[in-house]
C-alpha cells in the first residue's frame, strides 16, 4: 500500500467522518489564502503540520516522507521564481541574480503553498480514498467523476501489484543489471501493463455485467457517522484558524 | 428428481478468432445440486459459465434457464443474473471498488432495490461468508482469500437461486479452501444450487453430488455421486488424477485393512473413520 494510503487508514482520526475532517481541511486551505505576510504563512502549516501529527498521529517520519515529493517540487519553484537570468549584462554572457522584489514574490507564494499544501496533507494522511469518495458521492458530483475515481482508484492498487510482480521477475532474471537492460526491461514492463491493463477491463466489464450492471456504476452511499458534533467541532476549529490568521495577518503587517 | 434450473443443448461456441471452444454441449443443472465442472486449463470450464450468464453469445444450440429459452432482451438478461450468479476466479477483476461493503452493493442496487434493503442485504451477505468485520476495510488490504469471500457476498447480495463459481479454491491455502466449502455447505443446505468449475479431483471427489468433465469444449463424463468410485478412475483418459482418497481405499482394501463398505467413503475424514472402523456415511459430504 502508498505510504499516505496506510496512515488514511491507521491514524487516530480514522473513524472520524470525512465531512469533519474535509471541512477542516477546507477552512484551513482557506485560511492559507487568507494569511498574508508569508511568515503567518508558514506559521500555519506548522500549525497544520502539529494537527495532523500530534492530533491524528501520523509519524513525524511518515509525514516528512510523504511530504518531501511536494516540498521538494515547492523548492524548485521558488528557485526559478526567486532568481533571474540576465543576458549580457554582466562580466559574463549569462548571469544570475536575486532581485528583492522578486524574492519577497517567491517567499508568499513558497509560504502559501506550503500552507495549503499543509491542509491538503491533513485530509490525505487521515481519511481514506474511499471515504472522500462516498463524500463526495452524497454531494452528488457528477457520477461520471465518482466511476472514474472509484474505478482509477481499485485499478491503481491492482495495476500497481501487477507491475510490481513484473519488474520484480524481471529483476529476478537481470532484466535491471545495466541501463541497456533496464531500459528494455521497462520497455517490456510497459508494454506488457497496457496489454494487461486492456486484458482486465474486459474481465471486469464482464464481472459488472454479470451482476447486472453494465451502465451506471452504482455504489451504497455509506451513511454520515456522527457528523453533527464532529462537524461543528471542525467548523469550529477551521473558523479559529481563519481568526487567527486574520488577526496575526493584521498584527505583523 | 428436482426440475431444471439451467440448461444446454447442442451449445457450441467459437472464439472471435474462430477456434471451437464448446462443442455440441448438452448440460443440465438441476435445483438443489451440488455440481463439479472438471477439465484441465483450457478445456472450456470458463466459457462455458460465461455463456450460461449470457455474458457470451453462442454459436448455435441453446440455453434455457429456469424453463425458458434464453432471450437477449436487456430486461430478461437482467433477471436471469439476478438469479443466477457468477464468481470469477481472480477477485481482482471482479471487485469494482476498494470499499468492501460498496462493492458489495453493487449487484443488489443494480436490481433497483431500496437503500435500506440493500444495505441490510450488504450486511447479511458479508456476515454469510464471515467477512462482517472487514466491511471498512479496502479491498487492497486483504488476502487473496478474503477478497474471494467478498466476492461472492457481492453475488449472495442479489440473492441467486443458482450459484456458478469458477475456479473458486485456485490460489487459495487449505485453510481458505476448508472455509470456502463451509460457506458452500450452508449455502447449499439453504437450498441453493452450486456449481464449482475446478481441475482438484480430490475436492470434486469429495463434494459433488454430480461431476461433469469437460475435455477441449467436449462434455465428455457425467456421473451422479452413487457412480463416482467406478466412474473417477475412468477420468484419468481425459488428463485427471485420481482421488487419493479412492486411491488409498482400494489399495487399503487390497491388502485387507478395511472391510468391503456398501458406501465408498469420499473425503478424507471418511477415509480414515474406515481405517478405524467406523462405517462412512452416504450423505456425509462436505
Amino acid at each position: 500500500m502508498i505510504l499516505a494510503e496506510q496512515h488514511a487508514y491507521r491514524n487516530r482520526w480514522r473513524s472520524v467522518s470525512a465531512d469533519a475532517k474535509s471541512v477542516f481541511a477546507s477552512l484551513a486551505f482557506v485560511a492559507a489564502f487568507v494569511a498574508h505576510p508569508p511568515v503567518v504563512a508558514l506559521a500555519l502549516a506548522v500549525v497544520l503540520a502539529a494537527v495532523t501529527v500530534l492530533g491524528a498521529g501520523v509519524p513525524v517520519r511518515a509525514y516528512a516522507k510523504v511530504a518531501s515529493a511536494p516540498w521538494s517540487f515547492v523548492a524548485l519553484s521558488a528557485v526559478t521564481l526567486a532568481v533571474s537570468v540576465r543576458l549580457g549584462s554582466g562580466p559574463l554572457p549569462v548571469s544570475l541574480a536575486f532581485e528583492p522584489a522578486q524574492v519577497a514574490r517567491a517567499a508568499a507564494v513558497v509560504a502559501r503553498s506550503l500552507a495549503a499544501l499543509s491542509a491538503m496533507l491533513f485530509l490525505a494522511l487521515t481519511t481514506p480514498m474511499t471515504d472522500l469518495i462516498a463524500l463526495l458521492r452524497r454531494m452528488h458530483v457528477p457520477a461520471t467523476l465518482i466511476e472514474i475515481m472509484t474505478l482509477s482508484y481499485r485499478s491503481l492498487s491492482v495495476l500497481s501489484d501487477a507491475i510490481h510482480d513484473m519488474t520484480l521477475a524481471q529483476s529476478a532474471r537481470l532484466g535491471y543489471s545495466s541501463f541497456a537492460n533496464t531500459v528494455r526491461s521497462l520497455g517490456t514492463a510497459v508494454a506488457l501493463l497496457a496489454v494487461e491493463t486492456w486484458r482486465r477491463s474486459i474481465v471486469m466489464y464482464q464481472a459488472s455485467v454479470a451482476r447486472a450492471g453494465g451502465g451506471e456504476l452504482l455504489f451504497l452511499e455509506s451513511p454520515r457517522t456522527g457528523a453533527a458534533r464532529e462537524l461543528a467541532l471542525a467548523v469550529l476549529a477551521g473558523a479559529m484558524l481563519i481568526a487567527g490568521v486574520v488577526a496575526v495577518s493584521g498584527g505583523v503587517r | 428428481m428436482n426440475e431444471a434450473v439451467l440448461e444446454t443443448i447442442a451449445l457450441t461456441y467459437r472464439y472471435p478468432d474462430g477456434r471451437v471452444a464448446l462443442t455440441e454441449l448438452d448440460l443440465c443443472i438441476r435445483r438443489g445440486e451440488r455440481v463439479a465442472l472438471l477439465g484441465a486449463n483450457g478445456s472450456g470450464k470458463t466459457t462455458l459459465m460465461l455463456n450460461l450468464l449470457g455474458l457470451l453469445e453462442p454459436g448455435s444450440g441453446e440455453i434455457r434457464a429456469f424453463g425458458e429459452s434464453l432471450s437477449r432482451k436487456t430486461a430478461d438478461l437482467k433477471r436471469l443474473r439476478s438469479r443466477v450468479g457468477l464468481v470469477f476466479q481472480n477477485p481482482d477483476s471482479q471487485l469494482l471498488s476498494a470499499s468492501v461493503a460498496e462493492d458489495v452493493s453493487f449487484g443488489p442496487l443494480n436490481l433497483g432495490l431500496a437503500h435500506d434493503e440493500v444495505r441490510q442485504r450488504v450486511a447479511d451477505s458479508l456476515a454469510a461468508v464471515g467477512m462482517d468485520e472487514y466491511a471498512h476495510v479496502p479491498a487492497h488490504a486483504l488476502s487473496f482469500g478474503q477478497k474471494k469471500r467478498v466476492c461472492i457476498a457481492g453475488v449472495l447480495a442479489m440473492r441467486p437461486e443458482v450459484l456458478l463459481l469458477d475456479e473458486p479454491t485456485a490460489g487459495l491455502d487449505a485453510r481458505a479452501v476448508e472455509e470456502l466449502l463451509a460457506v458452500l455447505g450452508d449455502l447449499h443446505a439453504q437450498g441453493m444450487t452450486v456449481v464449482l468449475s475446478t481441475h482438484d479431483i480430490d475436492l470434486a471427489y469429495a463434494w459433488a453430488d454430480r461431476a461433469e468433465v469437460l475435455k477441449r469444449g467436449r462434455l465428455v463424463e457425467s456421473c451422479e455421486a452413487s457412480e463416482f468410485a467406478t466412474a473417477f478412475p475412468r477420468f484419468t483418459r481425459h488428463g485427471l488424477a485420481h482421488p487419493r482418497v479412492a486411491e488409498i481405499y482400494n489399495a487399503a482394501l487390497g491388502a485387507g485393512l478395511v472391510p468391503c463398505a456398501d458406501v465408498e467413503p469420499r473425503t478424507h475424514a471418511e477415509l480414515l473413520g474406515a481405517l478405524e472402523g467406523e462405517p462412512a456415511q452416504a450423505e456425509e459430504a462436505s
